[in-house]
């Protein structure tokens, strides 16, 4: 039997590697092509929980984002009083996962060859820019005046470009297609989010109406029963 | 000893009684009420907001002796008197600072000549002709026994030096008369070249400090006409621009001429009313605005967006040169009602102004109500209007004034005039404008504050208060001040003073911290060039051992 200490140890060193795998992120920064064909193909540089760690640092980057702002950059006083984790949760992370899953239900078509893993830890790698300069853009926004907003937008924009730029690319490279094909399965993969969000918003629609119907047959049940 | 205890109760009862009534009216400063009236905020919302102006007193015709017709068209207040105009009994009544009857100008006098002075006789009302040079010309007399009375007459100007200019308008003249009704000139005839058989019918007038006139006539919609001291027609002046967008263009091209007749013709709108300040600029006021540009232009958040301009701005501040350089520096461009009907827009149709520091109200026909800017257009206070009860209700407004600390408006609906009495809020705040526009800062800190005990919601008042703050910070590079400025300015989400105060601050704060910075930036500079030369050391040593 195993002690305690054993497992706490094992975590540790799985830690250890994960973060060291990480180290990897920032290659992939420089040499997107070279970096997502040895992200995909070499069993050393793929790591899931490493993966999982850069989306949960995307979503407390833009919360952080979100909360420590310079006044000059935020909608309006107040705004940051209300904060709701759970939705700047989703609208940090929910865009990538989804379309790490519809490129997978389009790929596996289009013989593509990443499998949803490769797909996963491919486009969560991409996203560092994005947390980059999520926490790049903190302490800008709170030292530039609303005269040099252009510094502060240019970095906004160069995030997203990047970002999606280093989303296409790992998809590019880990299904190994042409850049045409490529752009075609990008555009078909967002046709497919939206297919997602729809069916998701219908099933909760669905839900939602039979929830009422049983609640409301309830009530009428529970009336006639106290008369 | 039961009695005793007994008195001793209900004399404790009594004094709580009596300091629960002393503490609820001392939450509430006196001669305001927190209801019935309401402010706009940062988000061009109504919200709720104390009583600024009280309609204290409704004169009608009896007040002053007149039987019927009384129809209050336009009003002028200098220091110590009111004139009204009133067009239904074609006179002019002179009022006191109690609002009594002084003087009424009906008949017109010849002017008897002086010593000095050659006398004046009041002309004849002529039709007026073109001859073949174009020039005007007196042709033949079509009134000779009317002319030494006026007759519906609309407007009215008076100078410093007490001269009255009255628009004189059903008989075609400008007629300028002191009090006793005794004339020194009279304009007629006046009509600009470009326009054919126009007959002249002024409606409003104001005059400058060259004696020359800036009228409003009848259906000309090419701006005011500027008329020098000697009668003869200058120029037109302050027309707002006519927008032109390209869907409209559009539409044009494709429409059939039946078609191009129904849609609306594409003019400048005539002023409704005008108003001149001691440097020569005329605010003016547009009833009929473009009222969707408005509706999508008067939200100006930042230094860069110029708010509403052209036909769709009810104000204007026309410069000598005619342009308009109204300032529209606050949240939202001056137009009245924020919240309105693209339908059935405001109709703003007189403006009043305030000299000293620039604050200046309009007056809405639509709702009655008159809304009150300081000189950057940030709204400071809503008056008049239907309140819930009918006194003080305006049916139909025509012409407001500021008479002493009262504000005066016209109805001809109800033919009569309200008197408004300033409460201590606006009083409060008026102080705080007046302190803020003349550069006294330590004074409209303060004042600004009293604003807020007020209206702790107003947020203009912490605009004020930044905007001082910011200023005496500035005098001595306080860093403190500067934060506190920038403070004032989070709660009133003013974002180009925020900006402007940071950049200070941070210039400040730079210059004060030189030494620290620059001792940091060598020490780390310094850092990493040692720890770049010591791990290249020890790379070659480690590469020559493998060698």
């Amino acid at each position: 039997m195993k002690s305690i200490g054993s497992y706490f140890k094992r975590f540790g060193t799985g830690t250890a590697t994960m973060f060291k795998r990480l180290g990897y992120a920032f290659y992939i920064l420089a040499h997107p092509f070279d970096g997502f064909f040895d992200l995909k193909n070499d069993p050393k540089r793929r790591t899931v929980s490493g993966s999982v760690f850069l989306l949960v640092m995307l979503a407390i980057s833009s919360i952080v984002k979100r909360q420590l702002t310079g006044y000059l950059f935020t909608e309006s006083t107040g705004d940051q009083l209300y904060l709701n984790v759970g939705l700047e949760v989703l609208k940090a992370v929910a865009p990538f996962l989804l379309f790490a899953l519809a490129n997978w239900c389009f790929t596996s078509l289009m013989d593509g060859d990443g499998s949803l893993k490769d797909i996963f830890c491919a486009t969560a790698f991409a996203t560092l820019p994005m947390t980059i300069c999520n926490f790049l853009l903190v302490p800008i926004s709170n030292f530039v005046t609303l005269e040099e907003e252009g510094i502060y937008l240019f970095i906004v924009g160069f995030s997203y470009v990047w970002c999606y730029g280093m989303v296409f690319l790992g998809m590019l490279v880990t299904h190994q297609y042409s850049v045409s094909k490529a752009i075609a399965t990008a555009v078909l993969s967002i046709v497919g989010m939206l297919v997602i969000i729809f069916i998701a918003v219908l099933i909760f629609y669905l839900c939602q109406q039979v929830f009422g119907f049983v609640s409301s047959l309830y009530t009428e049940i529970s009336f006639r029963l106290n008369e | 000893m039961k009695n005793h205890v007994k008195s001793l109760l209900t004399g404790a009862m009594l004094v709580i009684m009596l300091a629960s009534t002393a503490l609820s009216s001392f939450a509430l400063p006196m001669n305001t009420d927190i209801t019935d009236n309401y402010i706009y905020d940062y988000y061009g919302v109504s919200v709720k907001a104390p009583v600024a102006y009280k309609a204290e007193k409704v004169l009608s015709a009896l007040d002053y002796g007149i039987t019927a017709n009384f129809e209050p068209v336009d009003l002028f207040a200098t220091a110590e008197k009111l004139y009204v105009v009133d067009k239904g009994n074609s006179q002019i009544l002179i009022l006191d600072k109690d609002y009594q009857l002084v003087k009424t100008i009906r008949a017109l006098k010849d002017r008897p000549a002086t010593d000095d002075q050659p006398g004046y006789k009041i002309p004849a009302l002529y039709r007026w002709v073109r001859d073949e040079n174009g020039e005007q010309k007196a042709d033949v007399v079509v009134d000779s026994y009317n002319y030494k009375v006026l007759n519906k007459p609309e407007g009215i100007f008076v100078t410093e030096d007490g001269m009255i200019y009255i628009c004189d308008t059903e008989n075609r003249r400008v007629v300028v008369c002191d009090e006793e009704g005794v004339v020194y000139n009279v304009y007629q005839g006046i009509s600009p070249s470009v326009l054919d058989n126009y007959v002249f019918k002024p409606l409003k007038i104001t005059v400058d400090r060259t004696g020359s006139m800036q009228i409003i006539a009848y259906s000309v919609n090419r701006g005011l006409l500027e008329v020098n001291s000697d009668g003869e027609f200058r120029t037109f002046f302050g027309a707002p621009a006519v927008s032109f967008n390209a869907a409209d263009w559009f539409w044009r091209l494709i429409a059939s001429d039946e078609q191009k007749k129904k849609l609306v013709r594409n003019v400048p709108t005539e002023f409704s009313n005008i108003c001149i300040d001691s440097k020569g600029f005329i605010y003016s006021t547009i009833a009929t605005v473009d009222a969707e540009k408005m509706a999508s232009d008067y939200i100006t958040y930042k230094d860069s967006d110029t708010g509403v301009t052209g036909a769709a701005a009810p104000v204007q501040r026309l410069s000598p040169s005619g342009s308009d350089v109204l300032r529209r520096n606050g949240m939202f461009s001056p137009i009245a009602d924020l919240e309105f009907n693209v339908m059935d827009p405001p109709q703003v149709v007189d403006v009043a102004i305030e000299e000293t520091s620039g604050r200046y109200s309009i007056l809405d026909a639509k709702t009655g109500r008159f809304f009150t800017y300081d000189v950057d257009g940030n709204l400071l206070y809503i008056g008049g209007g239907s309140s819930t009860n009918q006194f003080g209700r305006i049916k139909n407004a025509a012409s407001i004034a500021l008479y002493g600390e009262d504000i005066v408006v016209s109805d001809t609906g109800n033919d009569t005039l309200t008197v408004y009495k300033i409460t201590d809020y606006a009083r409060v705040i008026n102080k705080a404008v007046s302190a803020s526009a003349n550069g006294r800062y330590d004074e409209a800190l303060v004042e600004w504050k009293n604003v807020l005990d007020y209206n702790s919601g107003l947020y203009i008042a912490y605009t004020g208060l930044g905007k001082a703050q910011m200023r005496i910070a500035m005098a001595d590079a306080d860093l403190e001040g500067y934060e506190q400025a920038l403070e004032y300015f989070t709660l009133a989400n003013e974002k180009s003073y925020y900006s402007k105060t940071f950049k200070e601050l941070r210039k400040d704060s730079l210059s004060e911290n030189f030494t620290t910075i620059i001792v940091v930036a060598v020490v780390l500079v310094a850092g990493g060039i040692a720890l770049y030369v010591v791990s290249k050391v020890r790379k070659n040593k480690k590469s020559k051992r493998g060698a």
